[in-house]
């Protein structure tokens, strides 16, 4: 199109006048006016109508046009044939081959298409036109020194609004655009709403008299132009184009605008700043102020599309799920749109709110009963699923760490992941080594080099400057300049690796280590910057973790004079001094408490210089950086102020309560904007908290998370279908246990308890107020369902949830201790009773002795063993003998059925028995037997002088304590039996969150020294002493003796690794059903080899039963966080009501 | 399923070394709780020239509880029913650990050799036991060569 063609060619012109003469100046105006008038007059107007001319020309047919023009004439240029093509056109737009273009060009004088007085073959004076249009520009341009030239619109059209008299207006005229109403309406009451009316006037805005209303743009132009004149950020330069007769009313004319950016670029407004700006405005106008950084956004970014800056891109692109990881930047700049593209977000608004959905996947409230959560477990999946999908593209290259290095092999995801790795710290060279070949390598890296830092920080745009201009940035998100390349600190180095627990990101992040292992682009020579540890890695792990850590770092580890070391804090040792140098150790290991204790004691003493922080680390890695979840504590504070190049997080849950936990996380990484607390609180944090806006908040955190974080889990799936890791099989048995007389007793008299005290609270309403005393009966209940004992005790640490609980129960315990202690204590009366006199005692003692002289010939008759060991025999009272456990089984199973043998056998085959209870009968002579007249057997000892009538048979007899061990203490031993009898060198692990019921297990098992080998862990043992513990745990040598270790669900739940054991016992059922999986996880997680089988014992018809209840509610609801105390209050209450409702 | 007690184990070597003359227990290949029994009709029993098949199963429970045990062979008795279930004390109320698979087939060969018509599940085929016992115990040994297997 003609005019639109003639202004490229200008632009082109360009090229001659990157360097401006001072001679510039001096052109004359008006002689160029004049000879560019002259140029115009030649071109007759094609039509009158409102419309341009169309022209279709394909490219192809241009292309051909071109080449046969340049054939001609080859001195030319294609642009200077494009030039004068343009011109051919216009006036001859029939023209479509290289004869009537030829043809066209003589009619028209080729030699001198505008009367210029050059000619084609006269090359000189075609450029000298060039020149000229350029310096015509320039000039006028030179007024505007100050200002950011950014380019100009051409063609813009408008539209007469009234009818010319006098002189048309000329080619190249200026005209003046302006918002403001025509002088008329002046006195008149202004339309607050201009609308998106701008004026075209002619004639000199100084003298206001002079100005005459040419007319309006059109609306395509006007809606953008005018917000950015409104918001007083760009001039407009307009230039009449075209045509150049007189203007009738209605007519449509042309303009030519230059565009200057009114802003300095040089005082980068940075985006925070401004954004901070909002929120802070953001209380007295609120709306107002978001629609200004909006509008600004959105005039600028269709602007800068015009002027061929920016590639358009539709909402529509920037909500689809970006796979393409090689446009990295480019993705990241689209998507990021998103917590910016407000406008898309009000849109969303206007939709249900229920079906919110940004790229129309996301149903964030689905069902209405989850509404009010402000954040609910469909929300964490969502925020899993996006910063999973995150991951890669197709032929995202697998890494293997050097080999001569880094020991051990990763799983492919590892190598991957590694790649992440490397991407996110820029190590670019390094991705794909060992498995791409090199030219394939180097492509790659070439793209993905291009694609992460061609455009810089993804937020901002690079832009070519035009016309002489320096490059400048652009930031379309904000719609902010900066002539500086913005600074990289939202490009962070490092990142969160979010792999689920059990994928192995110990060992990824030490293929890291070895692959990256210092700083490269650390000149020592050069730097004055002497505390620089650019060698080293400091990795911050819980204490417990430690030991780990340090072992895989020495499996990994192959090359001689590589170190890990760690670090504890020493206030005298010199950290800076040690890694500092060329000797320094590759890992550094600390602890959380360490660096705290270091930063409190820093923060207390301003005159305690502490190394750690007068250094700076290549980098940085938190392990279970959940740990600074909350911004508050001083650990998180403490981690913040560390200095690293480089800095990764580690943690299998990244979320915990509430997306609010990721806040600490971004901050650590220093992502810009984000870490500002007031940005993150207004963006992401208040509209979780209120509930408003969700979907628009969620999209802006998923795009912030997305380039940071990488997560897999075990369910996913590779490219090839197959799962990450194949993990055996995991089978969870529940063994629904019945309690013993003497427990049944003393659960139902506490209960009644409990229940009463319930009641009361209930309908007296003050639950609430009495919240711990229900809490603390809801303890003694469980209690009782593992040991009687553990309620004769008020142990510190008696249990580890509930820590506000602790205190209350403390005071509460010294009333209670008595009621308890008497209920037991009637307990064992009647217990009493209902056993043997001593005399009977003794003579049946001598009665037995006297029928086994020694147990050789014993065989039980339940379970063949033959003959019984002498520790495990039991004898009845009518001196038979059995295994314990058998004749135990024996009582169990005839209570429970309720039936007694009876002589006659008429009944009914199908009807279930409903006889009550009767004695139970001796499995060999149907005689009655009573559990509490039973004898069980010892060796016998060298030192004898209790039961004289033992001494001659080898062993002893005494009376046996039926309820001496609980149920679950029985059944516990039971299963350990069957699982001996499997295999004698197998792992047992058993969990309880009672350590006081852990301390009896213990005590119990070490009866048995010569079947089980017992160990505890709990909170009390020492970070050395778990360390051993879990070696002689783990020790391979073959044993006769099946290990036990007894963990406290608390100890265990954290980072262990057990996965030399695949047999595990929950003792006692946890609230929350998360912390059993991680429990279990510890077993069942990469390098466990065999299928895990775990047991759940659980008291039936017990307060377990409903906390298992309580459980599936949990799993159902997803713990709801993010609800204030009172709520969370209120919904524990209902689960009391479970617990104790009926 | 859990791994078989060893008292199962145990049982099951010495019905295979020490059957029970008259008796053979076979343990399924796939199910080792799962028997098929042959019995042999006790002599001077209506039974006598017959075999007769049985399953056994023991169940998860096991020796806390008595093993299932059923007739697949139709048989004529007042204490078997039309559907092979087996009237007897010590398979229920009178069942106690000490019992064992031997002595419960041997019970039930017994019980085939002493029909109790007064503790009857057929009651159809006790009445008749009773009305007319001599006719009763020409039914069962007419079943017997029409049903069981040949000795």
């Amino acid at each position: 199109m003609t005019r639109e063609r003639f202004f490229q060619a200008e632009d082109l012109f360009q090229d001659f006048g990157e360097n401006f003469g001072e001679d510039f100046y001096e052109v004359k105006k008006e002689d160029f006016i004049d000879s560019v008038s002259r140029a115009k007059s030649t071109l007759e107007p094609v039509s009158k109508q409102h419309s341009k001319p169309k022209l279709d020309l394909s490219p192809l047919k241009k292309d051909k046009l071109t080449s046969s023009v340049l054939e001609r004439f080859p001195d030319l240029t294609s642009e200077d044939v494009e030039f004068y093509l343009g011109f051919t056109f216009a006036e001859n737009p029939s023209c479509d081959d290289v004869a009537d273009v030829i043809e066209a060009f003589n009619k028209n004088g080729l030699s001198d298409p505008r009367g210029m007085g050059f000619n084609f073959s006269d090359l000189e004076s075609h450029s000298k036109l060039k020149e000229k249009l350029t310096e015509y520009f320039m000039l006028k341009r030179a007024n505007k020194r100050s200002l950011v030239f950014l380019g100009y619109l051409s063609p813009v059209r408008g539209w007469c609004t009234r009818s010319m008299f006098g002189k048309p207006l000329e080619a190249l005229q200026e005209v003046h655009l302006t918002r403001e109403g025509d002088s008329s309406a002046k006195s008149k009451k202004k339309n607050p709403d201009k609308g998106t009316i701008v004026r075209v006037y002619s004639g000199n805005p100084k003298e206001p008299r002079s100005l005459r209303e040419v007319g309006r743009l059109t609306e395509e132009f006007a809606s953008y132009i005018a917000p950015l004149m409104d918001l007083n950020l760009v001039v407009f330069d307009g230039f009449y184009v075209y045509p150049n007769n007189k203007l009738r009313m209605g007519d449509t004319f042309e303009l030519r605008i230059d565009c200057y950016l009114k802003e300095s670029l040089d005082q980068p407004s940075d985006f925070a700043s401004s954004l901070r700006e909002v929120y802070r405005k953001r209380t007295y106008d609120d709306a107002n102020h978001e629609k200004v950084v909006h509008d600004r956004q959105m005039a600028l970014n269709t602007l800068l599309v015009k002027l061929n800056y920016l590639k358009e891109t539709s909402t529509k692109d920037a909500f689809a799920p970006q796979r393409d990881t090689h446009s990295g930047a480019y993705k990241s700049e689209l998507t990021q749109e998103i917590p910016f593209g407000l406008g898309s977000q009000r849109s969303q608004q206007s939709q249900s709110d229920s079906q919110v959905s940004a790229n129309g996947s996301i149903d964030l409230t689905s069902t209405a009963s989850l509404r009010d959560s402000t954040f609910n477990l469909n929300q964490l999946k969502e925020f899993y699923r996006v910063t999973q999908e995150s991951a890669f593209g197709e032929d995202f290259p697998e890494t293997n760490p050097p080999a001569a290095d880094f020991s051990l092999e990763l799983r492919p995801y590892q190598k991957l992941g590694l790649s992440w790795m490397l991407k996110r710290e820029r190590e670019y060279t390094h991705i794909g080594s060992g498995n791409l070949s090199n030219s394939q390598n180097n492509d790659f890296i070439k793209e993905l080099i291009e694609s992460e830092e061609g455009a810089n920080n993804p937020l901002w745009t690079k832009m070519e400057g035009r016309n002489g201009t320096q490059p400048f940035y652009y930031n379309r998100f904000s719609g902010e300049f900066s002539s500086k390349k913005p600074t990289v600190k939202s490009l962070c180095k490092g990142g969160i690796l979010a792999d689920e627990m059990g994928l192995g990101k110990t060992i990824t992040t030490l293929s890291l280590v070895f692959t990256v292992p210092e700083d490269s682009s650390f000149d020592k020579t050069l730097s004055f910057d002497k505390k620089y540890a650019y060698k080293t890695t400091l990795i911050v792990v819980p204490m417990s973790l430690l030991n780990q850590w340090q072992n895989e770092f020495e499996k990994a580890n192959l090359r001689e004079g590589v170190e890990c070391r760690t670090y504890y804090g020493n206030p005298h040792f010199d950290l800076a001094a040690e890694c500092c140098t060329d000797q320094a150790p590759r890992v550094l290991l600390t602890t959380y408490g360490t660096i705290q204790s270091e930063y409190s004691r820093m923060s207390r003493n301003s005159m305690y210089e502490s190394s750690l922080y007068n250094m700076k680390f290549f980098r940085i890695v938190l392990d279970e950086a959940h740990n600074i979840r909350n911004k508050q504590t001083k650990t998180t504070r403490a981690m913040n102020d560390l200095e690293a190049s480089r800095k990764w997080l580690l943690t299998g849950t990244p979320v915990i309560n509430s997306l609010d936990d990721l806040y600490p996380l971004v901050n650590f990484l220093n992502v810009e904007p984000w870490s500002s607390y007031a940005l993150w609180k207004h963006f992401v944090k208040d509209p979780f908290d209120n509930n408003k806006n969700l979907a628009g908040a969620f999209s802006v955190l998923s795009t912030i998370m997305e380039p940071l974080i990488l997560r897999r889990t075990k369910l996913q799936r590779d490219k090839y279908g197959k799962l990450l890791i194949e993990l055996p099989e995991r089978e969870v048995v529940f063994e629904r246990l019945y309690f013993n007389e003497q427990e049944n007793a003393m659960y139902e008299w506490m209960k009644r308890r409990a229940e009463f005290s319930f009641k009361e609270n209930m309908n007296s309403g003050t639950l609430m107020s009495n919240y711990t005393s229900i809490l603390t009966h809801i303890l003694r209940l469980r209690q009782v369902c593992c040991h009687l004992d553990l309620i004769k005790t008020t142990r510190e640490g008696l249990v580890e949830e509930e820590e506000g609980v602790m205190l209350t129960q403390k005071l509460l315990m010294s009333e209670k201790e008595e009621f308890e202690t008497k209920a037991l204590k009637i307990l064992a009366e009647e217990e009493e009773s209902e056993a043997f006199s001593l005399d009977r005692q003794i003579e049946l003692k001598s009665e037995i002795m006297s029928a086994y002289p020694n147990f050789t010939d014993t065989e039980c008759s339940i379970c063949t063993t033959s003959p019984i060991d002498v520790e495990k025999c039991v004898i009845t009272e009518c001196k038979h003998c059995f295994c314990l456990e058998c004749l135990m089984d024996h009582f169990e199973f005839q209570n429970r059925a309720g039936t007694t043998p009876t002589t006659d056998g008429s009944e009914d085959v199908d009807s279930p028995s409903l006889k009550p209870k009767k004695n139970v009968q001796c499995p060999n002579c149907r005689s009655v037997i009573d559990k509490k007249r039973l004898f069980r057997t010892k060796p016998q000892l060298g030192n004898v002088d209790a039961l004289k009538d033992g001494v001659e048979a080898g062993y002893t007899l005494y009376h046996f304590n039926p309820y001496g061990r609980s149920t679950k203490i029985n059944a516990l031993i039971k299963n350990l039996y069957q699982i001996r009898e499997g295999d004698p060198n197998e792992r047992v692990v058993i969990f309880s969150q009672f350590t006081s019921f852990l301390d009896l297990i213990e005590s119990e098992l070490q009866h048995y020294p010569n079947e089980f080998e017992v160990l505890k862990m709990d909170g009390r043992v020492t970070m050395k002493g778990r360390q051993s513990i879990i070696e002689k745990f783990s020790d391979p040598a073959s044993k006769t003796k099946v290990s036990v270790l007894l963990l406290s669900m608390k100890v265990g739940g954290v980072g262990l690794n057990l996965t030399v054991a695949s047999k595990a016992f929950m003792m006692d059922p946890w609230w929350s059903p998360s912390m059993e999986d991680q429990a279990i996880d510890r077993l069942h997680r990469m390098g466990q080899q065999n299928n895990v089988r775990v047991v759940r014992f659980i008291m039936r018809d017990s307060i377990e039963e409903r906390m298992l209840k309580i459980q599936e509610r949990k799993k159902q609801i997803g713990e709801a966080v993010g609800v204030d105390d009172e709520e969370r209050r209120k919904r524990r209450i209902e689960e009391i009501q479970i617990l104790f409702g009926k | 399923m859990a791994s078989l007690p060893k008292r199962i184990i145990k049982e099951t070597e010495r019905l295979v070394s020490d059957p029970v003359p008259g008796i053979k227990a076979v343990p399924h290949e796939d199910n080792l709780r799962y028997f098929d029994v042959l019995m042999e009709g006790p002599s001077s029993s209506p039974y006598e020239s017959g075999v007769f098949k049985l399953e056994l199963f023991l169940p998860e429970d096991y020796p806390m509880v008595a093993p299932k045990v059923r007739f697949l062979t139709k048989i004529y008795h007042p204490n078997i029913d039309r559907l092979g279930r087996i009237c007897l004390d010590v398979l229920k109320s009178n069942w106690s650990p000490a019992l064992q698979i031997r002595t419960i087939l041997l019970s039930i060969q017994a019980l085939l050799g002493a029909p109790n018509p007064d503790d009857p599940l057929a009651n159809e085929v006790a009445e008749d036991w009773k009305k007319d016992e001599s006719n009763a115990i020409e039914t069962a040994r007419e079943w017997t060569v029409r049903y069981a297997d040949k000795k």
